[in-house]
């Protein structure tokens, strides 16, 4: 339900040299079994919540598919998932982004050394110059976009040109989080592939293999358990102390109306400082409790209510992100979240 | 890896492929050459993914092996190093870095592995043959003007070359065109092409290979696929994508019928239209023909400036036109008549004329008008 990107200090693992996928049997099964029929979709949407796997998914599809050109090969008709030989060359040069094949679309750096919020409309346009040259490989082009909901108007309108008139042995993988904000024309195009949280044994299979911690390790569980679904969520959690402040904040969630302001003060000195993913995982603890309040909560019994909390979402949203830009004191802003939620769930 | 080589040698073959090599690169490994030492010789291979260029070079290898560096950074530690000192490029698989020593001079460069490193030149080829390289400078220089640079039209960005059959001998034949120009050369059709398929080289790769033409005397090895084509140019192997699209039937805009022929004296045409288009502003280029018996006036206006009238003799007998080009492009024609003179076809103000060489057979051009 947010766009915000959950800053992290962990390096979470690049999709692009995750080898193992984790979950998502049927998606997998579908995207092979399309393949295999010699009649694939030329665009596929793959959609969930962020940090599932929806990437790494896509990358294992596009690695598949330039390491086996032609689908009717028997390597192909008797494969059994989307996996590849160990050491397969075409591993390597997907991980280090030289693959002749393979077109990535995925926010930049600019000039300045920061990453960029958008993908530009010209990085956009490289893909009519990849599309309308041969492939270097067997014959196969691959592009994907990670993620979909990254690129501005422009730049969706660039994409969906090509999206429009595929040559021959194209595949576009399209990775988006929220897929309903994905343009109408470029949705209509592709076949959806909608991906599911994992669940929590998975999480924490993914997080173990990603983060390189034993899977029995207690404070793995928590984190996976408070991650609903999302690796990179746990991993987040598991940076710093992180996890502690998502459960303190938890705590004074559930506690609401009736906070106790010691523990605020506590908490918003724990935040204090310019730790971004500090601040990120307050913010996120709060969004993901509102959002599972709406969720829940009966439209007709509750309307009022209801509207109150996602106007007071709306106003947090706005508090964080001022406090992010322009560096303000943290405290404040800890207290004035629940003096609204306070108020709005009284 | 160990490997002693001549300066001067590394020198040269490195400032030919590390021109592919893009100034600013994202993708770290694409910014490296890859060294490869084997049997006596060294290669250098750097790719851009669009076209791949490897050249070898003769080497003392005391331990085969691979690796790459930075392209530009290791092309600048070469330029600088003494003229005629022998290079040892030594790298051990423990650490990841390229020891370079000369004379005193020692440097090490971090590298990335080999298994990184794309690969092009991979597939079949299913057709090769050979032509002199001035033949194929020819193809080059005399088409590469009219290359579009519309990025819409995207199968107009290369030379289109295919082999056609021209009054009934086959030619391999090269055409660029832009939608206002069109260039055509061709060539009796050498053994082995027979059959090939029509393809579309991208510009970039046509101005690499002009580039590393540099003796116009050996014989170039060309082999192409529906998806690659490969140049061998001496010890250089350019491997190179092709632009994957259907290039217009061309041969509809060909005039056949213009029956007004004009011929010009090439230098002294040249000349006429530099001078007069010297008048003319940055947008409209005009310029205009006036023909009458035996008599060509070149006219510029430009209602901001003034303008230009030049008269030339010219050999014509039709009927008086007047018609109208753009100059700029009528130069550009005009630089690829090889003899003395130009033979010009025309209709109507309204309709392409087409233009060639009246000694050189072989090539010929079209050009739209301008309305004047």
């Amino acid at each position: 339900m947010s766009a915000r990107k959950v800053e992290t200090e962990i390096e979470l693992p690049r999709p692009r040299d995750t080898v193992a996928l984790i979950g998502h049997h049927d998606a997998e099964a579908q995207l092979l079994e399309a393949y295999r029929s010699g009649r694939i979709a030329h665009a596929w949407l793959l959609s969930g919540p962020q940090g599932i796997g929806k990437a790494t998914l896509a990358y294992r599809m596009a690695r598949f598919v330039l390491a086996y050109p032609d689908p009717m090969s028997p390597a192909v008709q008797q494969a059994t998932s989307l996996a590849l030989p160990e050491n397969h060359p075409v591993l390597h040069h997907v991980a280090a982004g030289s693959h002749g094949g393979l077109l990535t679309l995925e926010r930049t750096v600019n000039d300045k050394g920061t990453l960029r919020t958008i993908i530009t409309v010209d990085e956009a346009r490289e893909t009519i110059g990849f599309f309308g040259s041969t492939s270097a490989g067997e014959g196969w082009r691959v592009c994907v976009v990670d993620t979909v909901d990254e690129l501005n108007a422009n730049a969706a309108n660039a994409l969906l040109k090509v999206i429009e008139e595929p040559p021959q042995r194209s595949l576009f993988l399209l990775v988006s989080h929220s897929p309903a904000r994905v343009l109408a024309t470029i949705q209509s195009r592709c076949r959806r592939l909608p991906l599911r949280p994992l669940p929590s044994h998975e999480v924490v299979q993914a997080a173990s293999i990603a983060a390189g911690i034993d899977p029995d390790d207690p404070t793995l569980q928590q984190a996976a358990a408070a991650a609903e679904g999302s690796v990179s969520r746990a991993l987040t959690l598991l940076g710093g102390d992180a996890l502690g402040l998502h459960q303190r904040t938890t705590a004074l969630l559930e506690s609401l109306p009736n906070v106790d302001p010691r523990a605020l003060h506590a908490l918003g000195d724990a935040l204090s400082g310019t730790d971004r993913v500090a601040l990120a995982t307050f913010i996120d603890g709060i969004e993901r409790w509102i959002a599972l309040r709406l969720h829940q909560g009966d439209v007709n019994a509750d309307l009022p209510r209801l509207a109150r909390l996602a106007e007071v979402w709306e106003k947090i949203n706005r508090a964080a992100r001022d406090t992010e830009t322009f560096n303000l004191e943290r405290k404040p802003l800890v207290f004035s979240v629940f003096g609204l939620l306070a108020e709005a769930t009284r | 890896m160990k490997v002693t080589v001549e300066r001067a040698q590394l020198l040269k073959s490195l400032g030919h492929v590390h021109r592919v090599v893009e100034r600013r690169n994202t993708i770290p490994i694409l910014g490296n050459v890859l060294v490869r030492a084997e049997q006596g010789r060294l290669s250098l291979k750097a790719t851009d993914l669009d076209l791949e260029v490897t050249e070898t070079l003769p080497a003392e290898a005391a331990q085969p092996g691979a690796t790459t560096v930075p392209a530009h950074m290791f092309y600048d530690i070469v330029r600088k190093l003494p003229d005629g000192s022998q290079i040892v490029l030594e790298s051990d698989g423990e650490r990841a870095v390229l020891a370079i020593r000369a004379g005193r001079s020692r440097f090490t460069l971090q590298t990335l592995p080999e298994s990184d490193f794309p690969d092009l030149a991979a597939g079949e080829m299913g057709h090769a043959f050979a032509l002199p390289a001035a033949d194929v400078k020819r193809l080059i220089d005399r088409t590469q003007f009219a290359i579009s640079t519309e990025e819409t039209r995207y199968y107009l960005n290369g030379i289109y070359l295919h082999s056609a059959d021209s009054a009934g001998t086959a030619t391999l034949r090269a055409v660029a065109t832009d939608g206002h120009r069109l260039a055509q050369v061709e060539l009796p059709l050498p053994s082995g092409a027979a059959g090939m398929p029509g393809v579309i080289v991208p510009r970039k790769t046509v101005g690499e290979v002009q580039r590393l033409i540099e003796d116009s005397e050996i014989s170039i090895g060309i082999e192409l696929s529906t998806n690659k084509i490969r140049f061998t140019i001496g010890n250089v192997v350019l491997t190179s994508k092709l632009i994957d699209g259907t290039f217009p039937d061309y041969g509809r805009v060909i005039p056949q019928n213009n029956d007004k022929e004009l011929v010009v004296d090439k230098h002294e045409f040249e000349a006429a239209v530099d001078r007069v288009s010297t008048i003319s502003s940055e947008r409209g280029r005009a310029v205009k023909l006036a023909l009458s018996a035996g008599k060509l006036v070149l006219t510029v206006t430009n209602p901001d400036s003034g303008s230009a009238t030049e008269e030339l003799e010219v050999e014509y007998a039709s009927d008086a036109l007047d018609i109208g080009f753009n100059s700029r492009y009528l130069l550009d024609i005009a630089a690829q008549i090889e003899g003395e003179a130009a033979v010009l076809k025309l209709a109507d103000p309204g309709s392409p004329t087409l233009i060639h060489d009246r000694d050189a057979k072989g090539a010929l051009y079209v050009l739209m008008p301008m309305r004047v």
